[in-house]
């Protein structure tokens, strides 16, 4: 029996040599508990082994077997191979106590029934948390990586504000203002971020971290001591972590203008398909336009391959929407065309032309004979009624009321939480046009009144012939068909996706569940310029850590730590005053305590095709049946 | 019928036997109601009440019939003060139903005892056969407050008092004890592990219910809360929160997610303000009207959960008049004057009895082409119309 | 018994039930021609009185037959009524509307008889209040109207298929109400229904049009509402109407327009048709036979049509506005209880 055990053990402990992520790494002492990791498989056939060993035994008088000794003398190997392992990680051990005390906490992780295969904007935030502190960590000195960093995607998300506060439980080193562009952030960072070593004992931690930075198998350096402990608790997944890994290692290779567009876009400061798409490419521009093909290799291997380091980070911001995929399959396809034997700056050139020519032909072309062919459809005095916010029909509209003098009334429907009718509806009504705002609850009373037409925008349409948009537009698509009023949709062929699915919550983008904690009508993305619950959350636990911290320090040092301490205490305050004056309305302030319940803001709904009369793209109108057709004919060209 | 119509409009020189001091009750009360200091069918219904009940013990009149015309003059004023108020009429024409009742069964003692059996004085089993019906049976209800003594009127005028006061007091009973017929039946229709969805937060049968299901039956259920904005917000995240805490797995989700979730759901529960003969029901929070079409749509069943008292004897003719509007300010932010734009705010919603599959009362479980039926066995047709 | 008088006084749609009847006579020859005969009487309350409708003509056509007979028991008098109720649900073609006439009369007698062995002042009560069930009758839609005036507001368009006494006396009180409504009326092919309910609603001052049948479906988006007439309302409150009425129906529901159906309660009728092949008509409703000669009509067909409950939005009735399922209650009471 003893030998089962023990090559239960050691199959444990062989474990983490294959696995490297120090969240599966075993306590040194492998205990009873750890059998719970040997899967049942493994266990039958220990068992199994076990058998026929005893059989053995009883057959052969003699005593031990040949291939019991084998077995013997291989769990002696591993033993001491472990041993060696486990002096290894003797100097991880903090870290790995942490990691467990982290996946203890996994298990409370906010995740909802229904869409826990999702990524979450937390588990997306903390990758780029992590990512962000270690881009700068690198522009900045060696010590200031084990430091403290610029919690990036906190200090966009505070807006004008950057943090700059220490790893080591000494938040806030200074409040530096700075536009929220990466690029201004990343040079304050750099530049006015000196090292505050306060403490030789903070020293040697740092210095620590510094050595594990170089060890690439070790979980994200210094990561886990900056970011958040909420956001920390998110980078439990293994699946996560070797992701962030992934682009830990390639960190060097991102550009500045991808970083800006990343935190542009996890904040919600450009939103929409086709914009989303333009900001890409016009990043892309910039990033074509400043490679330099490194010495060995051609532009056009090398550059498909940087780009995909740049596509990776953009993924962690939102994923990618289909506008952007499509151009980047187009774009890739491009550069793996030219010509290894033009000059780079040549070829960098055609591609930037190149770009160009894609966004004017297949978003700037394509809304205009969008506009036209929907144009004919609109009859005066016509009551349109339209989705959240799109930029082609925003235009579309305008043209119809101001270019050929329509007289159309326009109901602009909108949604929790993010708003984007209001927007719309805001430009139609300064040109004067007739519009009334809506919620999505007063459907019914919309729909009350003489209805035309529906006009809706989309994010994508699928190749089932489904209509992929944001939440609330299948409700609407659906109660119009009900009531037979025409659902018209405008779409760029360019938003047109390979992909089939069947309902919304098979695959989606889970947006902040903190968005829906206000019950007023604010803009929580607006909002959350000044004070964000993400920023409230950071300072709580780095005040709390502080006090931890203070408390060591106390005993450790004395009073020359304590003062520079409490000056940090009160600026800290005074922000966590400010937040509080609009969070303190808030019911759900902690909803994350409680462990039943969650808040879901998915971002997008699917639209069945039977809602849908009519799809209007550049290349004409067409039955949502017919996108495949579409799309095998043009596929080139997309 | 028509006939005690007919002896109360004789009795209209006896209407102002009200007394002062109850006036005043009914003044403020109908200023709260006209204010909607008043909010929720349930405080509404139980303040009727209490009102009818003073108005009823101060109440002076010569006949029955002048005693109903008397209450149908005051339910017409409250209904007046508040349209939407529904539940306000319901009680008021509950009670006025149980007069009805008490003085026909009277009149039946009556006619027994003074053996007028000549003729078949049977009452009409089926209004089908009102073509048929021999005209005399109206005649004994003709001469009947005329032709009896008024030895007979005096014994039952105190009767009636006693009935009312008595109908009122049950009813009460019966309106604070609502919640728990409605689990009762309701429990049998959530299985483990099912995934329901409630868009109306602000209904407080429905919370209790759900909370009900949970730790009675201990089942284990996920809720999902939609936001109801702008309106119900608060409730909502109040309502999400007291689930949560009572281990109830809720999910808040936003109004417009609702389609995107339906094909998970399990079972749509909604409460409701006021039930309509046809089936129809208006609920308080805007929005529902849609979630029941999207259950629908998905074939999900709706089960909507009302109190008896939130039946309503009225047909929704005009939905438009039955909806509720409230204020733009909730919709949209305050703006400088040049750049307003329209809005609408519906407060409640109105949702048609197809999208309904059941309706759960604390008598039963009815399907909505089956409310007519409770309703008519609570309200007289006579009392519909409170208007003279 | 000329055919031109006829022309002149009956309502149109009597008169084509008249000639299929004389068609009928006059191929089938009815042997049992006494000295009283209930379909000549019917026929002849129809063409009397205009405003009288078939199941009322019906209940007095036995009443005038109870009056002539004088029957001596209470067995001879059930005999006699059922008898007479079988002839005449057999010699007139259409016989959906006199059949509801015939349950309720009959089933009121035998109550009586049932319930109390008085058979004796049943038969003087009925036979002495002849008229005042025709007053009753006229009454009741007078009562229609007035409770389903509240379901006609201004602005409306309301289309209307067949013509129904009941649907025009609602549209002509709501105008008279003072309530601006227009109508679209359907021909309602193949008889002359929609041309009279034309002219009527026109002679009030209502704003009308009319529209081929087959045009339903395009103008039905522009219509708010839909009223019906009944023949005869079927136990599980669906209707029997003329033909074109399910197709309506269907369309109404398509176009989430409420559909509701005007009708006396006296029409409800004991029957459960399937669908409209399950009600009682003469010949297949697809005939395909050969014509005789060229002067015949190649236009056959049934001419009447069954819409299932599920179409039916409300029924507006003299009992007040019930849904479909109101109707069975209704039966149900009548019959069993």
């Amino acid at each position: 029996m003893s030998e089962v055990e023990q090559a239960a053990t050691a199959t444990v402990k062989a474990e983490p040599k294959k696995e490297t992520t120090p969240t599966s790494a075993p306590a040194p002492e492998g205990d009873s508990s750890k059998d719970k990791q040997l899967s049942n498989k493994e266990l039958k056939e220990l068992k199994k082994k076990e058998k026929a060993a005893k059989r053995a035994a009883m057959k052969q008088a003699s005593g031990i077997s040949i291939e019991q000794q084998q077995q013997s003398a291989q769990l002696k190997k591993e033993k001491k191979q472990q041993q060696r392992e486990k002096q290894q990680l003797e100097k991880k051990k903090k870290e790995e106590k942490k990691n467990r005390k982290l996946n203890a906490k996994q298990q409370h992780l906010k995740k909802s029934t229904l869409f826990g295969h999702l990524e979450t904007t937390e588990e997306r935030r903390a990758s780029i948390l992590a990512l962000t502190s270690a881009v700068t960590s690198s522009n900045a000195s060696k010590i200031t990586a084990a430091g403290l960093m610029v919690p990036m995607v906190a200090s966009a998300l505070s807006g004008s504000q950057v943090y700059t506060t220490s790893s080591l439980g000494i938040p806030l080193t200074q409040v530096v203002s700075a536009t929220p562009s990466i690029n201004n952030a990343l040079e304050t960072a750099s530049t006015t971020t000196p090292p505050t070593i306060s403490t030789p004992n903070d020293m040697a931690k740092a210095l620590a971290s510094i050595s594990l930075e170089g060890d690439k198998q070790s979980m994200v350096p210094g990561v886990s001591s900056v970011i958040p402990e909420a956001l920390e608790n998110s980078l439990g997944s293994s699946q996560l972590i070797s992701s962030v890994k992934e682009l830990l290692t390639n960190k060097d290779l991102i550009h500045p203008a991808i970083l800006r567009l990343t935190s542009n876009l996890a904040n919600y400061k450009i939103v929409g398909s086709i914009p989303r798409c333009i900001a890409m490419l016009e990043a892309f521009q910039i990033v074509v336009g400043d490679y330099q093909t490194p010495k060995g290799t051609t532009l056009s291997r090398n550059l498909t391959n940087y780009l995909s380091h740049q596509i990776d980070i953009l993924k962690k911001a939102r994923p990618l929407s289909v506008t952007m995929g499509n151009a980047i399959r187009w774009l890739k396809q491009e550069i793996s065309l030219i010509d290894p034997a033009t000059s780079d700056k040549v070829a960098k050139k055609d591609l930037c032309e190149k770009i160009a020519q894609f966004a004017r032909e297949k978003i700037e072309l394509a809304d205009q004979l969008i506009i036209d062919n929907a144009s004919t459809q609109i009859e005066n005095n016509a009551t349109i009624v339209t989705y959240g916010g799109s930029k082609v029909l925003t235009e579309m509209l305008l043209y119809n009321a101001l270019d050929l003098q329509k007289n159309i009334k326009v109901i602009v429907v909108d949604s929790r939480p993010l708003f984007e009718g209001r927007k719309m509806a805001d430009t139609l009504r300064k040109e004067g046009v007739n519009v009334m705002y809506a919620l999505i609850t007063s459907l019914d009373t919309i729909f009350n009144m003489d209805v035309d037409y529906v006009f809706l925008g989309a994010h994508s349409i699928l190749s089932n012939g489904f209509l992929y948009s944001r939440t609330g537009t299948a409700m609407l698509a659906m109660t119009a068909k009900r009531r037979n009023i025409p659902v018209l949709v405008c779409c760029e062929s360019l938003k047109f996706s390979q992909r089939v699915q069947l309902d919304s919550v098979t695959f989606n983008e889970l947006a902040d569940p903190n968005d829906l904690l206000s019950t007023g009508y604010e803009n929580p993305v607006e909002r959350r310029g000044n004070n964000g619950a993400l920023l409230k959350r950071f300072i709580k636990e780095r005040e709390e850590a502080k006090k931890k911290s203070d408390i060591e320090n106390n005993k450790q040092k004395g009073s020359n730590k304590h003062q520079s301490s409490s000056s940090k205490t009160d600026k800290e305050s005074s922000v966590e005053e400010a937040t509080n004056d609009d969070e303190d309305k808030c019911i759900l302030d902690g909803w994350q305590e409680l462990p039943s319940l969650n808040i879901v803001n998915i971002l997008y709904d699917l639209t069945p095709p039977e809602y849908i009369k009519k799809v209007i793209t550049e290349f004409g109108a067409l039955p949502p049946s017919s996108v495949p057709v579409i799309l095998r004919e043009y596929k080139g060209s997309a | 019928m028509s006939s005690l119509n007919l002896a109360s409009l004789n009795a209209t020189a006896n209407a102002n036997a009200v007394p002062p001091e109850i006036n005043i009750f009914i003044d403020s009360f109908i200023a709260r109601l006209k204010r909607r200091q008043i909010q929720g069918s349930y405080p509404i219904a139980l303040e009727t009440l209490q009102l009818l009940k003073r108005f009823i013990s101060a109440a002076r009149w010569s006949h029955v019939n002048d005693l109903i015309f008397q209450i149908r003059a005051l339910a017409n004023r409250l209904e007046k003060a508040h349209p939407t108020a529904f539940t306000c009429g319901n009680v008021i024409r509950r009670i006025l139903a149980i007069l009805r009742d008490e003085i026909e069964e009277d009149m039946k003692d009556a006619s027994n005892n003074m053996a007028m059996n000549n003729t078949v004085t049977e009452p009409l089993i089926s209004s089908m056969f009102n073509l048929l019906q021999k005209p005399e049976p109206m005649q004994p209800q003709k001469k009947y407050p005329t032709s009896s003594s008024s030895s007979t009127m005096n014994k039952t005028k105190t009767d009636f008092r006693q009935v009312a006061i008595q109908g009122i007091k049950d009813l009460i009973d019966e309106i604070t004890n609502i919640d728990d017929g409605i689990q009762q039946i309701a429990i049998d229709l959530i299985h483990d592990h099912e995934i329901l969805l409630t868009p109306t937060p602000d209904s407080k049968t429905v919370l209790k219910f759900l909370i009900r299901a949970r730790e009675r039956s201990n089942r284990t259920f996920t809720v999902l809360v939609t936001e109801g904005f702008p309106n119900n917000t608060t409730k909502a995240q109040i309502f999400a929160k007291t689930l949560a805490q009572h281990d109830i797995e809720t999910i808040i989700i936003p109004d417009s997610a609702v389609f995107a979730l339906m094909s998970r759901v399990g079972k749509v529960i909604i409460g409701t303000k006021a039930v309509f003969i046809n089936g129809g029901s208006i609920s308080s929070t805007s929005g529902v009207s849609t979630v029941c079409e999207c259950a629908r749509e998905f074939k999900t069943p709706v089960f909507a959960v009302a109190g008896l008292y939130k039946l309503s004897p009225l047909y929704p003719f005009d939905v438009e008049k039955f909806v509720e509007f409230g204020g733009s300010q909730q919709v949209l932010p305050r703006r400088d004057p040049g750049m307003r734009l329209d809005t609408v705010n519906p407060i409640t919603d109105y949702v048609p009895p197809e999208n309904i599959d059941i309706y759960i009362t604390n008598i039963g479980g009815f399907n909505p082409s089956f409310i007519y039926r409770i309703a008519w066995d609570n309200y007289k047709q006579i009392d519909v119309q409170l208007e003279d | 018994m000329c055919k031109k008088d006829l022309t002149s006084q009956t309502s149109l749609r009597d008169k084509i039930s008249y000639r299929l009847y004389r068609h009928n006579i006059s191929s089938k020859k009815v042997a049992t021609m006494t000295d009283f005969n209930i379909t000549e009487t019917y026929l002849k309350f129809l063409e009397e009185d205009a405003e009288m409708t078939m199941p009322i003509a019906a209940i007095e056509s036995l009443v005038t037959l109870l009056r002539v007979k004088n029957p001596e028991t209470a067995a001879e008098m059930i005999t006699t009524i059922k008898n007479s109720t079988a002839e005449l649900i057999e010699t007139i073609p259409n016989s959906v509307s006199l059949r509801a006439g015939c349950d309720i009369f009959m089933r009121f007698v035998l109550r009586n008889l049932h319930l109390y062995g008085d058979w004796e002042s049943c038969k003087q009560h009925l036979i002495e209040n002849g008229q005042l069930f025709v007053s009753r009758a006229k009454r009741s839609r007078d009562k229609i109207a007035k409770i389903g005036v509240d379901f006609i507001s201004d602005d409306d368009i309301i289309l209307v298929h067949g013509f129904s006494r009941a649907v025009f006396s609602l549209l002509n009180h709501a105008a008279k109400n003072l309530i601006r409504f227009r109508c679209v009326v359907t021909e309602s092919r193949p008889t002359q229904q929609g041309r009279q309910l034309y002219s009527l609603l026109e002679e009030k001052g209502i704003p009308v049009t009319m529209v081929v049948d087959s045009a339903v479906g395009t103008v039905i988006d522009k219509v708010d509402k839909v009223f019906v007439g009944a023949e005869g309302v079927a136990e599980s409150g669906g209707i029997i109407n003329l033909v074109g009425t399910y197709s309506v129906g269907v369309l109404a529901q398509n176009a989430r327009k409420p559909f509701y159906v005007v009708t006396e309660s006296h029409k409800f009728v004991r029957m459960f048709p399937l669908s409209s092949d399950d009600l009682p008509m003469t010949g297949e409703s697809l005939d395909f036979s050969r014509r005789k000669d060229n002067s015949q009509d190649v236009l056959r067909g049934p001419t009447i049509d069954y819409t299932a409950q599920e179409y039916i939005t409300a029924l507006i009735t003299d009992l007040g506005v019930l849904t479909p399922s109101a109707v069975s209650e209704e039966l149900i009471k009548m019959w069993y209880d």
